[in-house]
């Protein structure tokens, strides 16, 4: 009787170690997330198909469409799960944790029960408490979370973040995807910061940093100060100094490390001949008689300026930026135009590399001479000291004058005709010195 | 107009965290008592869909993990009895003691299914340089037990008994490390 429970038992225990390395080997934390997503999509299709009595068939909120909803409740509950199975519940004193700051309009805040809770407009703010989940458009300025100890996350659009706290009262944030950059007050020293993702955990006592985490990645990119650095898949853990930057992915057991950023360059140039580049924000690629350009668009998601060619945005396309920026640079662009109407460039740039001391802006130009050659068919280009800035600044706080384009680096270009559909098409972009 | 149904609302993101919650825990009992992915897939599939159907007649207050593998391993005993083959390790004991151990992994700490088992890293590690190769190339790597015998030249046969036997050692070493309870402890 005992020979055949042991022979049970070993058979039973070499089966679940075979079932548990499967489980390590294949069942990634990301693979699962998007076998959770098929399995609720197929519960809705056979909702919305009627095998599935019990599973209701409209979506929860009239107006939006299923899938939409979906993806907006799977991401959230993707977010609030694991950041509530990362992190205990928020304590029961439910006092405000932070400020949410919004910038763009669109940014979406979730409650911890996954209820919608505001849908901001720009200017406004809002309390957060841990549990919360953030939402950003994919708006080029979007929203900040904003602590008591001065502690700030800046999240570019197309971001998602959970806000927790440690079980040790540390604060935390979950990030699902997108890009944050986050100056982070001196934390007490037992207590640091949490930035976790699907493939990685940073703490983080007090420093500067950014964070671009994706389906299967987390690049972190370390201004000032020290970041701790651990992969999730296999424990494994670096230290990341300043002006470095480390990669992590699903995989395990491969040696990671902090390394230099890359340098920049300072000429640049789209055409459009062999597509779009990867991640193209705005505009739509048309076949003109001299070649191919692209027509300006909506980008669907902005309320303003949103008839644009826009850039890709190179920082979240692992690019770090598109160019570096020199006060000699010049930027060149190839277009037509329709109808009048205002023109603006926009350069988003960021401090590069990273701890240099300065802090990205945006870079606007505004010249009424650039309708002055308006002939549909005919290409015109502009060409723009980039030195001579119209207004610069973020978010409202704009500033006349020149700003000191050293240390800077561009990782996106917008020409806009603001609001107005023109016809505006634009043929070629390019930098030189 | 706009009105959300509350309840609805609820039973939904109630199943999803608690599919989400579940959900790597369910992939490991299946891989371990099911080898074929496809239908392991298939399995994973149906045994959510039921647990969304019967979600009224879970009592949320217990672990929602034992439910789940009960309803999982009806749909795979009704699998095997559709094949009309079973598997040669199923027996009552051996599914009880596997039912045991994913208990017992379900209560060691750990937020994550990941942490919950990561002993079983450090038990690769401490495997003798043969066993670990084997472990490696068989589960990290992929390989066939064919190619793997080619890569460690061996027969097919060795290949076989020396996966067999590290995970024999991997098992002992989870139960040292707790992970696993001692056979007894089911007694």
């Amino acid at each position: 009787m005992n020979d055949d429970y042991d022979q049970a038992s070993e058979v039973a225990d070499e089966r679940v170690v075979h079932g548990l390395l499967l489980s390590l080997a294949v069942d990634s934390e990301e693979a699962n997330n998007r076998r959770i997503e098929r399995l609720l999509l197929r519960l809705q299709q056979d909702a919305s198909r009627g095998t599935s009595p019990s599973l209701p068939g409209t979506p929860l909120v009239q107006g939006r469409s299923n899938l939409k909803w979906l993806a907006v409740t799977g991401v959230m509950a993707a977010s609030l799960v694991l950041g509530m199975s990362l992190w205990r519940r928020p304590p029961a004193k439910q006092g405000a944790e932070a400020r949410l700051l919004v910038h763009g309009a669109g940014v979406q805040l979730f409650g911890v029960g996954g209820d919608l809770l505001s849908f901001p407009i720009p200017g406004q703010t809002a309390d957060l408490i841990s549990g919360q989940t953030i939402q950003t458009p994919r708006t080029i300025d979007s929203a900040e979370i904003v602590y008591e100890d001065g502690t700030k996350v800046e999240l570019s659009g197309d971001t998602t973040v959970t806000l927790a706290r440690t079980k040790h009262g540390a604060k935390g944030i979950y990030v699902v995807s997108g890009l944050i950059q986050a100056d982070v007050s001196p934390q007490p020293p037992d207590l640091p910061l949490l930035i976790r993702t699907s493939t990685a955990t940073l703490e983080v006592l007090g420093t500067s940093l950014g964070v671009d985490v994706d389906d299967s990645s987390t690049q972190l990119e370390v201004a000032s100060g020290l970041v701790s650095m651990t992969r999730r898949s296999d424990g494994e853990r670096i230290e990341v100094a300043a002006g470095q930057l480390a990669t992590v992915t699903e995989a395990s057991g491969i040696p990671f490390n902090s390394k230099t950023f890359p340098s920049l360059p300072y000429a640049w140039s789209v055409d459009f001949e062999e597509g779009l580049p990867s991640g193209w924000w705005a505009g739509q690629r048309i076949e003109t008689e001299t070649g191919w350009a692209v027509l300006a668009a909506g980008d669907g998601h902005g309320r303003e300026n949103n008839i644009a060619v826009t850039t890709q945005n190179a920082w979240r396309e692992g690019q770090h930026g598109l160019f570096n920026l020199s006060d000699d640079s010049v930027l060149h662009v190839r277009f037509r135009q329709q109808r009048v109407a205002p023109l603006r460039l926009m350069l988003v740039t960021r401090a590069y590399p990273p701890g240099n001391g300065r802090r990205g802006v945006n870079l606007y130009y505004e010249d009424s001479s650039w309708n002055a050659h308006l002939a549909s068919k005919t290409w015109h280009t502009i060409s723009v000291p980039l030195s001579e800035t119209s207004y610069f600044g973020k978010r409202g706080n704009f500033e006349n004058g020149k700003q000191k384009l050293e240390g800077l680096a561009a990782f996106t270009v917008q020409f806009t005709s603001m609001n107005q559909e023109i016809g505006l098409t634009v043929d070629r972009i390019w930098v030189t010195r | 107009m706009g009105e959300v149904c509350l309840t609805r609302r609820k039973a939904e993101f109630v199943f999803e965290i608690l599919a989400r919650e579940n959900s790597r825990m369910l992939l490991a009992f299946l891989r371990t008592i099911v080898d074929d992915p496809a239908t392991i897939d298939d399995l994973y599939q149906e045994t959510m869909l039921v647990a969304w159907r019967r979600l009224e007649e879970v009592d949320l207050s217990k672990p929602f993990g034992p439910w789940l593998r009960g309803v999982a391993g009806k749909l795979v005993l009704a699998h095997y009895r559709k094949q009309k083959a079973l598997p040669s390790f199923w027996s009552e004991e051996v599914l009880a003691h596997i039912e045991g151990q994913f208990r017992a992994i379900s209560i060691r700490a750990g937020d994550t299914w990941e942490e919950k088992i990561i002993a079983l890293h450090e038990c690769v590690e401490a495997l003798s340089t043969a066993h670990r190769q084997a472990i490696r190339g068989r589960y990290f790597r992929g390989l066939s037990v064919e190619e793997l015998a080619d890569l460690l030249e061996t027969s097919v046969d060795a290949c076989k008994k020396r996966l067999v036997r590290a995970r024999k050692l991997l098992a002992e070493c989870l139960t040292r490390k707790k992970v696993f309870s001692a056979s007894g402890d089911f007694q």
